[in-house]
């Protein structure tokens, strides 16, 4: 039996078809996939779904009852529960009035019964075979935690559906695998799951059956195993996808090393790391998360400075002592978290593009406004930057759009050096092409680039060589010819 | 220990290590400070500041911010005694308070109304009403003293719950109005516990969408949250004019801040969420204790101010800068973040 049935659904905004008669439908106790790229028209489904919009046509029928009708409350009630991407967690509150917030508020108890919260948490913890302490509060608990608590209080809460919007997007590998896991265990005992993803790894690992919509339409449904990885990627991109090799241009093998790092090390983070890059090559730089990959480029930035070792850049040792100096020595750091750390979100995409060197556009000590705009549209241009126009707020553009933003600033800064982290992490498919092809561009005008990514695919389609660091320290360094994936992952996981 | 360091180091444990120190410095400087006699004086300085710190703290747990309690309390305070003087000056305490706390529910629920319903911010709601409830006031209730209160108002000031006589003969004692203090320290601290509005209080101060996600009644709560700190503040505004034996219609206007800074002392965050209810009696207490007791020192009064204004940057700063602290060393040594990950103990545990 369907738990949950999506019929016929249309929706239009203003004459723009956004959803064209729709049709999801989600077995019982089964992982339902929902894949599509941004803009696709995913997000309006679940809204209208959840019973925050109201659809022009369509049926939503919800374990058996039509909830077409019914606000969205009503439909907490009849079982379905959404995970939000922000998991709309209380932060304040401890793990245990989380997971009994939602069953609380919806039964209108008018008192807190704190020994029968605590029991009733610890029960549906167990259910879930998951250890969580009860008496933590949710700001102090870490993303993968958070998101269990969040499950927790969907299953208290007695729900048959559970929507998940992008779930894995702040999760490390490790962390997928965890909650896989508990998905897959949770399911068995009844409860189905949608995942709005657009990572086809993932759709593979946890999915039984999968939709993918595309320009607001379904383009295809049914069984996982009907799916080959290109179907599935042609079908979100609408184009074809090449899961190959990008294979940049290799760097000229007589050159120079541009930077060279020299047994840095940084206790307890990373120790005793040497390697070099030559202009015009990429790369690659992964391990599990607190394998040291992310500290080491930080360190890089030079936000934490090094304990011990040498950086050489251009054969020069430098050492420079915060971010601001090595920014002016010619190493760009791109940050992994661009919401967070670096995009000015409300801003325009001149100002966010433009603001690491504006001293540089100034007339008389007052801003060029005329020098920022030109500025501005030709790194709009160069990049492919989809943008309505310059002055637009970062925050309406695409994932994708975003990180082009962000690498726009740092090619302004006319860096050596370029370090990426993550630098398609939340970027849907198609984007992460193009974004792979800009980084190829760089690295052929002479920058030495860097990625550290732990998107192993990722690393074997853009980078020249890989290096593989294992609790702080390199475990394996090799030229990408000679690497599939297979072996990578092998690499990766087996050092730890 | 580890639970007690760890305690000492929120803004709660930094002002109870100050409070305390402040008082032994103080009594080992001036004995006078420990009597019995001076403790009991502070308690009854304290009456009107804890009622009032008790309101604001619920406003600051929501994540909002109330100003213009003190406008409310001498509206109500004022209304409520012109109206028995009038009407009949021999009427029992019960409808004066009433009467009072019927004005304060009505103010309130005009900032409830435009904070919950048109969605305005607090402070600039509450500190337009602060401005519009006195001139209101002053304008049309009258803006002279009353000095002939209601008989049972004076009974009230001269009613006391224990008295005694020191050996030079002096009196103190421990006034009846003590008891609303105490009645509004019992009542919110069980309400914000115990009861799912309360919880929904700390919910909103948490996170507003999520609650709106959640399907908390978020306006509901907020307007009521108004009505309560006008109720409160109408029962204030009778005490205080009770202690006072006059009805001032300028008294209480103007103490908003220090109100506030005495429930920012006590380690409730402006930003909400966060806060307990035993710190803001503590935040009350020790602003008490330096707007009183510095004299005994023989520390100019015009201290007072600085003392309590560096207070707040270091109650409120201290926790701050060594979360920071402790945020940066573990920035430098990530623990590893396991899926499923056994949290280090809470201080609770180690009991």
């Amino acid at each position: 039996m369907a738990s949950l049935v999506a019929q016929n659904i249309s929706k239009t905004y203003v004459r723009v078809p956004v959803l064209q008669d729709v049709t999801l439908s989600v077995e019982a106790a089964s992982v339902h996939c929902l894949a599509g790229e941004n803009g696709s028209g995913k997000s309006t489904l679940i809204k209208i779904i959840s019973g925050t919009l109201s659809a022009d046509t369509g049926t939503v029928i919800i374990d058996g009852h039509d909830a077409t009708r019914e606000n969205a409350l009503k439909r907490i009630g009849l079982g379905l529960s959404i995970i939000y991407q922000d998991f709309s967690l209380l932060p304040n509150l401890t793990v245990f009035e989380n997971i009994t917030f939602l069953d609380s508020v919806s039964r209108r108890r008018k008192f807190a019964n704190f020994r029968q919260m605590k029991q009733h948490a610890q029960e549906t913890l167990t259910q879930m075979d998951v250890e969580i302490l009860l008496e933590t509060l949710v700001e102090d608990l870490p993303v993968a935690n958070q998101q269990l608590v969040a499950i927790a209080r969907a299953l208290r809460n007695r729900s048959k559906i559970i929507i998940m919007d992008e779930p894995t997007s702040a999760l490390t590998r490790r962390e997928v695998k965890a909650l896989f896991k508990i998905v897959r265990s949770v399911s068995q005992q009844g409860v189905s799951f949608i995942f709005v993803t657009h990572k086809l790894e993932e759709i593979y690992e946890i999915c039984d059956e999968v939709t993918v919509l595309r320009n607001g339409k379904v383009v295809a449904t049914g069984p996982i195993a009907n799916f080959s990885t290109a179907d599935l990627s042609q079908a979100i991109t609408g184009r074809q996808i090449l899961v190959e090799r990008l294979q940049p241009p290799a760097p000229d093998p007589t050159a120079a090393p541009l930077l060279r790092v020299e047994s840095l090390t940084l206790p307890p983070l990373f120790y005793d790391v040497t390697f070099d890059v030559k202009p015009g090559e990429i790369l690659g730089l992964t391990g599990l998360l607190g394998s040291g990959r992310s500290e080491l480029a930080i360190s890089l930035s030079g936000k934490t400075p090094p304990a011990s070792g040498r950086i050489l850049l251009a054969g020069k040792p430098i050492s420079p002592r915060n971010v601001l100096e090595a920014q002016a020595l010619g190493i760009g750091y791109i940050p992994e978290d661009r919401l967070n750390e670096g995009l000015f979100l409300e801003q325009e995409i001149f100002d966010n593009i433009l603001i690491g060197n504006l001293w540089r556009r100034t007339r008389g000590g007052l801003l060029d406004f005329r020098q920022i705009r030109e500025d501005g549209q030709g790194y709009i241009k160069q990049l492919n930057i989809k943008a309505p126009e310059g002055t637009a707020p970062v925050q309406t553009l695409s994932g994708g759009n975003q990180q082009r933003v962000l690498i726009a600033r740092y090619l302004d800064l006319g860096p050596k050096v370029l370090i990426l982290n993550g630098p398609t992490m939340g970027v849907d498919v198609g984007s992460k092409r193009d974004i792979h092809l800009l980084i190829a561009q760089l690295a052929q005008r002479g920058t030495a680039v860097i990625v550290v990514s732990d998107d192993l695919p990722e690393v074997l389609s853009i980078c020249h060589r890989v290096i593989v660091l294992a609790n702080g320290r390199v475990a394996h360094e090799e030229p990408v010819e000679t690497l599939n994936l297979n072996t990578l992952v092998q690499e990766v996981t087996l050092e730890s | 220990m580890r639970w007690l360091t760890r305690y000492l180091r929120t803004s709660e444990g930094v002002i109870l290590i100050t409070t305390l120190l402040l008082c032994i410095v103080i009594g080992f400087l001036n004995p006078v400070f420990l009597s019995a006699a001076n403790l009991l004086d502070l308690v009854r300085d304290s009456i009107t500041t804890g009622i009032f710190a008790m309101a604001v703290y619920v406003a600051l747990l929501s994540g909002g911010i109330d100003v213009s309690f003190t406008a409310i309390a001498a509206t109500a305070m004022y209304g409520s005694v012109k109206l028995f003087v009038l009407i009949n000056p021999h009427a029992p305490l019960l409808p004066i308070f009433l009467v009072a706390a019927a004005i304060g529910a009505i103010l309130g629920s005009i900032n409830g109304l435009l904070i919950a319903i048109f969605r305005l911010p607090t402070l600039i709601v509450t500190l337009g009403t602060l401005s519009f409830f006195h001139g209101f006031l002053l304008t049309f209730l009258g803006s002279r003293h009353i000095t002939d209160i209601p008989d049972s108002m004076l009974d009230l000031s001269r009613s006391f719950l224990y008295r005694g006589r020191l050996a030079d003969g002096s009196l103190f004692s421990l006034p009846t109005t003590s008891l609303f203090l105490i009645a509004a320290i019992v009542l919110i601290a069980w309400l914000v516990r115990f009861t799912a509005f309360g919880r929904y209080i700390y919910a909103i101060g948490g996170s507003e969408v999520a609650c709106s996600r959640l399907g908390i009644p978020v306006a509901r709560t907020k307007f009521l949250i108004y009505v309560l700190i006008g109720v409160m503040a109408g029962v204030t505004g009778i005490v205080h004019s009770s202690q006072a034996r006059v009805a001032n219609p300028f008294d209480l206007v103007g103490s908003e801040l220090n109100v506030i800074a005495a429930v920012v002392l006590g380690g409730t965050r402006i930003s909400g969420g966060h806060g307990t209810v035993f710190g803001t009696i503590l935040g009350v207490f020790l602003v008490t204790v330096i707007n009183n007791s510095l004299v005994l020192i023989g520390i100019s009064s015009y201290w007072e101010r600085c003392v309590i204004g560096a207070l707040i940057i270091v109650g409120a700063g201290v926790p701050l800068l060594l979360q920071r602290l402790q945020a940066r060393r573990s920035a430098v040594a990530p623990s590893s973040h396991s899926p499923v990950q056994v949290p280090a103990p809470r201080p609770e545990s180690n009991r």
